[in-house]
């Protein structure tokens, strides 16, 4: 996983629990050999695995809780480096359209390297909207928190509903967004 | 208290320290930021002058992918036979598609009363979903005119509860198209949902577009054989016809003709036959009158050899006219339209027996006979004698055509409408021309004096008689078969 990802989870936990929080849990890792994350790197994805798991362990909520949390604040980070694609978007439903269609591609052709999950999307109606993520990270609760930081973004409330989830056992993560 | 305010400045010290250290980190931090935007920007723009190159590849990689699939449905809308082949087809491949969706079709001229189809995909066929047609108008109105377009329901259908009792989702994806001009096919595909790729979704469009153009494509040439079909049969309905008219035509006036000789013959032959009796009379006097002057006559061979030949000589005569007169007979027979012999139900069975005795010695010789009658055949309108006479001619007719040893098969049966009855030789059969020229009178193919060539000319007048029609089939050295068929006696023209 790129060490963008890293670098936004460390600022995450400074920023709502402290440095020491950080080190601690960089302390506690096997895997992490630093506590700082090169952007541009790619790192083993069971890294943030562990430190996800750390995490729980410490502050005493879930791994989905803290994805989604981290994934609200990691939004603005990774827009600010998404600036210039997409000038064109005024709402979260074209942008998700564009996420998919461009935003990760050009990650994509940035970094061949790079992975990045794919957000299939079924518009039903004007305010609701089925999104199909798929990826062998199975992050989907990051995914939740990136879309909220974006709706967020374009001054939107959105509820998101996991309708199923590979989680749970069902053979697709299926989320129904619906703005207000 | 020394030690108090040293550790106090140590604190102080300290948290200077950190504090410091902090906005190193800080400092650190937003240069290694700095440096990995400007390592990104190269990296950005380094692979955006390969963009184009790279989209144009995915553009092709993504029109190969869709010709592929394309012409994999092409191909097999070629090969399919029948379309509702096609159809079953189409639905499995669809279904397939969208992670094996359930699937629903109705079929309907009015949408208040559609019948609707469930796909089978284990055993690859639509069955039955409801029993009665079932009012699918407020569905229909969702769709709206939209055809050959796959479409999002994105209302419930909770309007028709016998539908959604069938549907386990919320938002169905439908398809509709004419699969004949006046009927509607509506396709439900019932879809967790549709979070398919533009490609995936494309393919499904153009996957549906090419369904309906191939079944429309298929229903014209279904069209157009039926109607060559069509058209064919009745080009030999009429052509048999033709056939037909033209052999009653000739019939006839053959019939006419033999009309005509017969009664012209008749009066002559009557004077002819009743004179040569009075003449046989005459000759009788004579003859006893040269008895009793016998000797006072002068001996004389010719006298004696005339006395002796004239009895022999108008014995033939007498025998000549009787044949004369039986031929005329016939061909009134023949000829004969309004028939006066009276019809009543007979049954061909026995007729058939009967004639088989009659012809037994005829027969016996050098054929065998295999008789195959279904049970319970039912009765024709029909003279018996004439019937039989129809069947001794063609059984006989049938021994002649034998060489040396041979079978005869007679065989009866019976439809709704008609009774049938065959009579097959395995002998020499005949030609074309022989064929044609069966039913005229006076065509024979015996030697000349063994047949008068009226038999079956008299046999195809008996059943026309009868409302009946004789055909026959013969093949050079197989045989020869002839069918004849009755109408069934029906109640009221039994009891009339
Ligand atoms: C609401 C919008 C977005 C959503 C839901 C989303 C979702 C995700 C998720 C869930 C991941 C984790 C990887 C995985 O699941 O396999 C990911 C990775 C990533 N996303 Fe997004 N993303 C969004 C917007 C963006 C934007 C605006 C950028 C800007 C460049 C971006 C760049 C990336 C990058 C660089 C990665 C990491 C790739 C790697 O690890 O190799 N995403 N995205």
């Amino acid at each position: 996983m790129k060490g963008a990802i890293f670098c936004g989870y460390a600022e995450f936990i400074e920023q709502n629990h402290g440095l020491m929080t950080w080190l601690e849990i960089i302390d506690k890792s096997e895997l992490a050999t630093s506590s700082s994350f090169i952007a541009t790197e790619l790192y083993d994805d069971n890294i943030l695995v562990e430190l996800l798991t750390i995490t729980s362990d410490i502050l005493g909520v879930t791994v989905s809780e803290i994805l989604t949390s981290f994934g609200k604040i990691l939004f603005p980070k990774l827009m600010e480096a998404a600036k210039h694609h997409v000038d064109k978007c005024d709402n979260i439903f074209d942008f998700l359209d564009h996420v998919e269609n461009v935003i990760h591609i050009e990650v994509k052709k940035a970094d061949p390297l790079a992975y990045t999950p794919s957000l299939i999307l079924d518009k039903i109606s004007n305010n609701k909207l089925l999104l199909k993520y798929t990826s062998h990270r199975q992050v989907c609760f990051l995914a939740e928190g990136l879309i909220y930081g974006a709706a967020n973004h374009f001054n939107q409330q959105v509820t998101i509903e996991h309708i199923s989830c590979t989680h749970q056992g069902d053979k697709h993560c299926l989320m129904k967004v619906t703005t207000d | 208290m020394p030690n108090e305010s040293d550790d106090r400045l140590e604190v102080e010290r300290l948290t200077k320290h950190i504090t410091l250290l902090e906005k190193a980190l800080r400092d650190e931090r937003a240069s290694k930021k700095i440096a990995e935007q400007k390592l990104d920007d190269i990296y950005q723009h380094r692979y955006d002058s390969y963009r184009e190159l790279v989209s144009a590849l995915e553009q092709a990689n993504h029109r190969q992918a869709q010709l592929q699939v394309l012409s994999n449905l092409a191909n097999y809308h070629v090969s399919y036979n029948s379309t509702a082949e096609m159809l079953t087809h189409f639905l499995q491949e669809i279904s397939l598609l969208l992670e094996d969706a359930s699937v629903i079709l109705f079929d309907f001229k009015t949408p208040e009363q559609a019948i609707s189809y469930k796909l089978d995909k284990e055993n690859n066929n639509l069955v039955k979903l409801l029993p009665k047609r079932t009012d699918i108008s407020s569905l229909y109105s969702l769709v709206g005119g939209n055809e050959s377009q796959w479409q999002r329901i994105t209302e419930k259908l909770t309007h028709n509860h016998e539908i959604s009792a069938f549907l386990e989702h919320d938002f169905q994806l439908v398809f509709t198209y004419h699969r004949l001009r006046n009927r509607v096919n509506l396709v439900i595909i019932d879809i967790p949902h549709y979070c398919y790729s533009k490609e995936l979704k494309q393919t499904l469009d153009t996957a549906g577009q090419q369904f309906v153009s191939a079944l429309q494509k298929r229903s014209t040439e279904e069209k157009l054989a039926n109607n060559y079909e069509k058209l064919q049969h009745t080009l030999k309905k009429l052509t048999s016809m033709q056939n037909q008219l033209v052999h009653s035509e000739k019939m006839a006036s053959i019939g006419q003709l033999a009309a005509g000789i017969a009664h012209e013959i008749n009066n002559p032959i009557g004077y002819v036959k009743s004179n040569l009796s009075v003449l046989n009379d005459y000759i009788l006097l004579f003859n006893q009158a040269i008895k009793e002057v016998g000797n006072h006559l002068p001996e004389n061979e010719e006298l004696t050899f005339a006395q002796q030949d004239i009895g022999p000589l108008i014995e033939s005569c007498i025998g000549g006219v009787d044949r004369v007169a039986e031929i005329v007979s016939s061909l009134n027979s023949f000829s004969r339209k309004e028939e006066s012999t009276e019809l009543q139900p007979v049954s061909i069975k026995d007729i058939i027996n009967d004639s088989i005795k009659i012809a037994w010695n005829n027969i016996k010789y050098n054929s065998e006979i295999d008789l195959k009658c279904t049970e319970d055949l039912p009765k024709i309108m029909g003279h018996k004698g004439e019937l039989q006479q129809v069947l001794i001619n063609l059984i006989v007719n049938a021994v002649h055509s034998l060489e040396e040893q041979g079978k005869i098969t007679i065989k009866a049966w019976a439809n709704k409408r008609r009774v049938y009855i065959s009579v097959s030789d395995n002998g020499c059969g005949m030609d074309e021309k022989t064929k044609n020229k069966l039913f005229e009178p006076f065509f024979t193919t015996k030697p000349e004096g063994q047949g008068t060539g009226l038999g079956l000319s008299v046999s195809y007048a008996i059943i026309e008689h009868h409302k009946g029609e004789i055909k026959v089939e013969s093949t050079q050295g197989e045989g020869t078969t002839f069918e004849l068929c009755f109408p069934i006696a029906n109640e009221s023209i039994a009891i009339a």
